[in-house]
């Protein structure tokens, strides 16, 4: 054998035999593998919306509450494409800023994954190529649609106040409403609220109370935007009598009993005035009773719902306020003027160009005559009530109250429209005319003649003919005032009697009964002379105060005493007082078979009242001062 | 590396002075053996990288004694003096290493070097028993040193190999005990120890890109020879 052989037979030899070491297999480690589906994990999001709207660039905090993971890495996705990676380190702000410039507008999708360590031991879970994946899939739209000022859609009035709704801005660029009003009842304005879910479009405002002023602001992402007023009107209460004078005031409870003070109750009426203010602080409270209701004048009740929070800067002025007007009595058809017809159960009532009939105890009006009147008082009745006149256009006429045929058509020049004052009928067909400018005539119906004239200083006559057409009694205003009785005699006025009239003793009524007596009406006094000779037949006092009405036929006598709707009815002849009531002659006052009637278009039967009422009467009529006699002073 | 170039030298003179030298009389042996590697460097290596891991790993394998080969050729060069080339394979490594039911992952250093060189053998005493010879060899080794990291987690599996070359001197001196089992093929036990010189690793392909650590190969050793005469 050769070296050179035995070298190659030694070389493949350690290289066959040389062979590099080679470690040992490891062991493996038992650990026991996780399960496939991690527990459940908390996600907490700001915003909180199921939706994520962006107008823009957005910060979008998170924070998860994992135990016993441990969540160590987030990862944001838009539309499955990497954004963002985040180290979860909850010692740090959890939180990033999503730029949206780069996304068209619509729909798209933001995966948030949470990456949780298994907690097994294993290899792969130490270096983090092991764990649990929680993925978030968020809507997310962008939405560049501008902020712009919002509408109002309703006030919807509801228990404890108002809701306001508004019109819905559901877009990216949402940031809050906010809800302001303006009182114009409380002088100031407050915010009623800040909204920042911008799918709540509405707002109960519990500190409406009806019948505030108010003016509602709603501001898009600023302090105030669009504006718009609201208030609401109490409904007008509801008035029942209940009694002879007494009334029953209802209304509506506030809805919003919290926010009120008390409920006012405004009664407001004519002169004489009487108003009163009644305030009811109880809520639960919608009634109020109201005694001493005048008859024969409209009662208007105001309603106010004050609220509680009535500072310095509160003006009840401000509020809404309802009114219901209320007239006491019976209804009956309202007229300007009324005449009693003697003899019957008629009143004639005159309105406007008409003249009806009115039953007082059936209560039937029926329609007589129309005709354009002069003056709607120069209708008068005859003492019998067998005719009646009236002056129209220059003529004065006359019918038979029955047939209404046309009995006198009396046509002068002495008839101006404008100067005429009084008539007075007698059953004998005279016709007594006074006239602004002192003149007094007396015309015969059936010959059109003048029977007398007589011119007075005066120019402002009262004069009154007798119900036999021979006397007149006339108060001549010129000062001193002076009562004058005359007898019409051939074709002169003969001064029986005359007097003058004591200071503040205001006498201005005075009427000729139907069986020939005349009844002078004084302040807190009545004198019933023979209208024949001007002889006293009686005196009585009286309550100081106007004589309002009178009834022959029932013996009465009206009067309302001065500055107060008291009035009294007393006996016409013996002057005691009968009942107490409340009246007021703001309208034509009558009297009739006991109905006392109001051209309001009211009637009150005497009967009604109570005895009671009359008794109080008595004791206050005592009190009232008589003044003197005139009967030395008697021509 | 002076003292190694000084030791050539005496061995090249020897050689040249060798006029009674008889080329024919050889023998030519094959060693198999085993030795100790003090692997200082590379082990604060392994504690440092596991200290680094975030999960715990054992030591799998940490330089252990392992089997080399080998082999020589001896001339004689006069009586009592012989002198040849020499060569020897060594290898040794460790291992850092988990398992579980997710992945795996190891971290291996493979030393492995050819060690050649020349050695002289000196005669020490010849009798009825075993020829007992003292031995100096002289060379260098090429080494090799071999890191590698590997992570399978899943079906993904990622790997890591770094290797660093260096030329290394030595000196190794020995005794050797033979005994003759024919008139041509002896056994022999030579235990011998191994000193690095130096030497200075580098990666492989880029000799200016070196590293501070100093694997090496110092370390007692035994083996094994069958050795094969030409001459009877």
């Amino acid at each position: 054998m050769s070296i050179i052989r035995v070298f190659k037979f030694a070389v493949i030899l350690l290289t066959v035999y040389s062979c590099e070491f080679e470690p040992f297999r490891i062991p493996e480690n038992n650990i026991a593998t996780p399960p496939e589906t991690g527990p459940p994990i908390i996600i907490e999001l700001t915003p909180e919306t199921d939706t994520l709207k962006l107008a823009g660039p957005a910060i979008i905090r998170y924070y998860v509450k994992a135990d016993p993971l441990k969540i160590y890495r987030v990862l944001f996705l838009v539309d499955d494409i990497t954004v963002l990676q985040q180290e979860y380190n909850p010692t740090l702000p959890l939180e990033i800023t999503l730029e949206t410039r780069d996304y068209a507008e619509g729909l798209h999708v933001l995966s948030i994954v949470f990456f949780a360590s298994t907690n097994s031991g294993s290899i792969a879970d130490k270096i983090g190529a092991e764990g649990y994946a929680y993925t978030l899939n968020w809507p997310m739209v962008i939405d560049r649609t501008p902020v712009h000022n919002l509408a109002f859609i309703s006030f919807d009035p509801v228990q404890n106040g108002v809701r306001v709704v508004w019109e819905k801005f559901n877009h990216a660029a949402f940031v809050n409403y906010t809800l302001s009003k303006f009182s114009d009842t409380y002088i100031r304005n407050v915010v009623l609220t800040v909204i920042t879910d911008m799918n709540q479009n509405s707002f109960l405002d519990t500190t409406y109370l009806e019948g505030e002023k108010a003016m509602y602001s709603i501001g898009l992402n600023q302090p105030y935007g669009t504006y718009m007023q609201y208030s609401e009107y109490p409904k007008p209460p509801a008035i029942e009598q209940t009694g002879p004078s007494s009334v029953n005031v209802t209304w509506e409870r506030t809805r919003n009993p919290g926010m009120l003070d008390y409920y006012s109750l405004y009664l407001e009426n004519e002169y004489p005035v009487n108003h009163e203010k009644y305030e009811i602080h109880s809520p639960d409270t919608n009634s109020k009773r109201i005694d001493d209701i005048s008859f024969g004048k409209i009662n208007r009740f105001i309603l106010k719902y004050v609220p509680r929070e009535n500072d310095e800067y509160f003006n009840i002025d401000w509020i809404n306020y309802s009114a219901s007007e209320f007239m006491l009595g019976d209804s009956m058809p309202s007229h300007d003027v009324s005449r009693s017809v003697p003899g019957t159960d008629l009143l004639m009532l005159v309105k406007g160009s008409s003249i009806f009939r009115y039953d007082v105890e059936t209560g039937l009006s029926t329609p007589v005559l129309q005709t354009p009147f002069d003056i709607p008082w120069s209708v008068n009745v005859a003492p019998s009530g067998n005719f009646f006149g009236y002056s129209s256009h220059g003529e004065f006429i006359v019918h038979n109250t029955t047939t209404l045929d046309t009995l006198f058509r009396l046509t002068s020049p002495e008839f101006p429209d404008n100067l005429l004052f009084i008539y007075t009928l007698s059953e004998n067909n005279r016709l007594l005319a006074s006239y602004y400018d002192g003149r007094l005539i007396a015309f015969d119906l059936e010959t059109g003649a003048k029977i007398a004239e007589k011119q007075f200083l005066s120019g402002t006559l009262y004069a009154k003919l007798s119900p036999d057409g021979n006397f007149v009694m006339v108060r001549d205003y010129e000062l001193p005032t002076t009562q004058l009785f005359y007898q019409i005699v051939d074709s002169v006025f003969v001064e029986i009697a005359s007097l003058e009239e004591p200071e503040n003793a205001l006498g201005r009524y005075f009427t000729f009964s139907p069986d020939n007596k005349l009844y002078l009406f004084y302040r807190g006094r009545v004198e019933i002379r023979n209208a024949l000779d001007f002889s006293m037949i009686n005196q009585y006092s009286l309550p100081e105060g106007y004589v309002i009405a009178w009834d022959f036929e029932q013996k009465t006598l009206l009067v309302q005493q001065y500055e107060t709707d008291d009035a009294f009815l007393i006996d016409i002849d013996q002057g005691d007082i009968l009942l107490s009531m409340k009246i007021t002659n703001a309208s034509f006052i009558n009297m009739k078979n006991g109905v006392i009637t109001s051209g309001l278009g009211r009637r009150l039967n005497i009967n009604t009242l109570s005895q009671k009422t009359i008794s109080s009467a008595l004791k206050r009529a005592s009190q009232v001062n008589i003044p003197g006699s005139f009967e030395n002073v008697l021509k | 590396m002076k003292n190694y170039l000084i030791l050539l030298l005496i061995l090249i003179i020897a050689s040249v002075n060798a006029q009674e030298s008889d080329l024919t009389d050889f023998r030519i042996g094959f060693t198999h053996g085993t030795g100790l590697y003090f692997q200082h460097d590379l082990k604060v290596l392994n504690n440092e990288v596991e200290n680094t891991l975030p999960f715990d790993v054992k030591t799998v394998n940490n330089f252990p004694p392992w089997p080399f080969t080998g082999g020589y050729a001896m001339i004689q060069i006069r009586k009592g003096f012989a002198l040849g080339p020499a060569y020897q394979f060594h290898t040794t490594g460790s291992r850092l290493g988990q398992k579980d039911y997710s992945g795996r992952y190891y971290f291996d250093q493979i030393l492995s070097s050819h060690a050649l060189g020349l050695q002289g053998e000196f005669l020490l005493s010849e009798g009825s028993g075993p020829v007992f010879r003292f031995l100096i060899k002289g060379g260098v080794n090429f080494s090799t040193w071999k890191l590698k990291e590997n992570l399978v987690i899943g079906y993904n599996e990622e790997e890591d190999i770094t290797i660093f070359k260096a030329v290394c001197p030595f000196l190794e001196p020995s005794f050797s005990f033979t005994w003759r089992l024919s008139n041509r093929l002896s056994a022999i036990i030579c235990p011998a120890f191994h000193i690095g010189l130096g030497g200075k690793y580098h990666l492989k392909g880029n000799s200016s890109a070196t590293t501070d650590k100093k694997p090496g190969w110092n370390g007692p050793r035994i083996s094994f020879n069958l050795e094969y005469r030409n001459q009877l």
